[in-house]
């Protein structure tokens, strides 16, 4: 009981005392770097305001072992721009230019960690740009999932595809 | 004070260190945001049996609720096999949508045979594109066109009989079609919530004064039939060759069995 109510003293009384310097949040990536960022930013990071909210905003040192120093800028800038209003098809397509696969596999598991929705949106769109128009074997390799298909289960699949791909031309017909 | 901070820190580190990230791991949800944005050929021919957990999630009706189809061949002779292969695949993701599908996009695809089974087992469709499908006659549009009462944009490139209401419709863009006054005042009395209409190369349209003001009275979003139309997929040709690609793939996966 009186934890408690010492707690929300605390609260009130930064909040009072010093509003813009106790605002500052600092992300730590998982290799340790310290990344000073507004509390507009962490806003849009829901798994990082929900941490501070759960706290009464005590904690604004946030660990973030998930994400490495070479994401998180990324992640910053892209929040930045969200909150400016400044999302434009220029933007994305010239963020989109600087990532490799990976980065943007990383950067993906990254939004998805943090709860960005509009930064997951954008990534998914992207990764399903990049394996369009690919074979299957590619897609495996992309994401790293094995073809663990049981042959029972293989031989299932091509029965119930099989009937959209043959006995449509001469070539098919001797093997129907 | 520092010491509960401190334990909360290490608490959140417990919790929330996943050391190799695991697609596979992804939540559902997750992965079908990835999927359902690849084009119906991609989800046939790739995305569906990448695994046994991708075939599963590719059950989802969720994912197939847009139907984009492109062939940029004539329906010629040559292309007969290729054509038929890809109304097949069209007619296997139909099915999968089980009467969920919302969009469909064609361009140069598409036949009456097609369109009266869309009309049979789709009846929640919010967005028809239909560019460029020579082989679309006006019988089999209106009966799609017909059974959608929640239709809220169209989008078509020749000429379809529209003059019947559709009260939902917000988006119409008409291109290149031989439209008439007498076919726009229709449109304009059948489509009372329409925001937007694109008429860029309605040439028959004879825009006089009194049919522009009510046009513009009652259209927040209007593009007249001469304004620049430069609106074309730029590389349908090499779009084309990598579906021909896709679908050789999925043969020789099958003959494989």
């Amino acid at each position: 009981m009186a934890e408690e109510v010492s707690s929300q003293m605390n609260s009130l009384s930064i909040s009072e005392t010093n509003p813009s310097s106790s605002a500052t949040i600092s992300l730590v990536s998982g290799d340790d770097i310290v990344f000073k960022v507004e509390p507009t930013i962490a806003k849009e990071m829901e798994t990082v305001q929900s941490f501070i909210d759960e706290t009464d905003g005590k904690i604004t040192t946030i660990p973030l072992p998930n994400i490495s120093s070479h994401d998180l800028p990324y992640v910053i800038e892209y929040c930045e721009k969200s909150i400016a209003g400044k999302i434009t098809k220029e933007f994305e397509a010239e963020f989109v230019k600087k990532l490799n696969n990976e980065e943007v596999k990383e950067l993906f598991l990254a939004a998805n960690y943090l709860n960005i929705k509009k930064l997951l949106d954008f990534l998914s769109q992207v990764i399903a740009d990049r394996i369009a128009n690919k074979s299957v074997e590619y897609v495996r390799r992309y994401f790293g999932i094995e073809n663990d298909f049981t042959p029972e289960e293989e031989a299932k699949l091509r029965e119930e595809l099989a009937w959209t791909f043959t006995g449509v031309d001469p070539d098919d017909e001797d093997e129907n | 004070m520092a010491s509960s901070c401190l334990s909360h820190v290490l608490e959140i580190e417990k919790l929330e260190i996943s050391p190799k990230p695991n697609w596979l791991e992804l939540p559902r949800d997750i992965t079908i945001n990835i999927l359902q944005r690849l084009g119906t050929l991609d989800l046939v021919t790739s995305a569906s049996v990448v695994c046994p957990l991708w075939w599963n999630i590719c059950k989802d009706p969720l994912i197939w609720t847009t139907i984009d189809m492109m062939s940029n061949l004539s329906f010629s002779q040559n292309y007969f096999a290729y054509y038929s292969r890809l109304e097949k695949i069209c007619l296997y993701a139909i099915d999968r949508s089980c009467g969920q599908l919302k969009n469909i996009h064609f361009y140069k695809f598409g036949t009456d045979g097609l369109l009266y089974n869309i009309a049979k087992r789709a009846s929640n469709l919010r967005c028809i594109r239909l560019e460029e499908c020579h082989e679309i006659s006006n019988k089999a549009f209106s009966e799609v066109v017909k059974k959608q009462p929640l239709l809220e944009e169209l989008v078509i490139h020749h000429c379809y009989d529209l003059g019947r209401t559709m009260s939902e419709l917000r988006h119409l863009t008409i291109f290149k079609n031989e439209l008439s006054n007498d076919g726009l005042l229709a449109i304009l009395d059948g489509c009372p919530s329409l925001e937007s209409l694109d008429l860029r190369g309605c040439f028959h349209l004879d825009l006089d004064q009194s049919l522009l003001k009510r046009c513009k009275k009652q259209i927040r979003e209007l593009r007249l039939p001469a304004d620049s139309a430069n609106h074309h997929l730029s590389n349908s040709n090499y779009n084309n060759y990598l579906h021909m690609k896709a679908i050789y793939r999925m043969e020789q996966f099958i003959k494989r069995f």
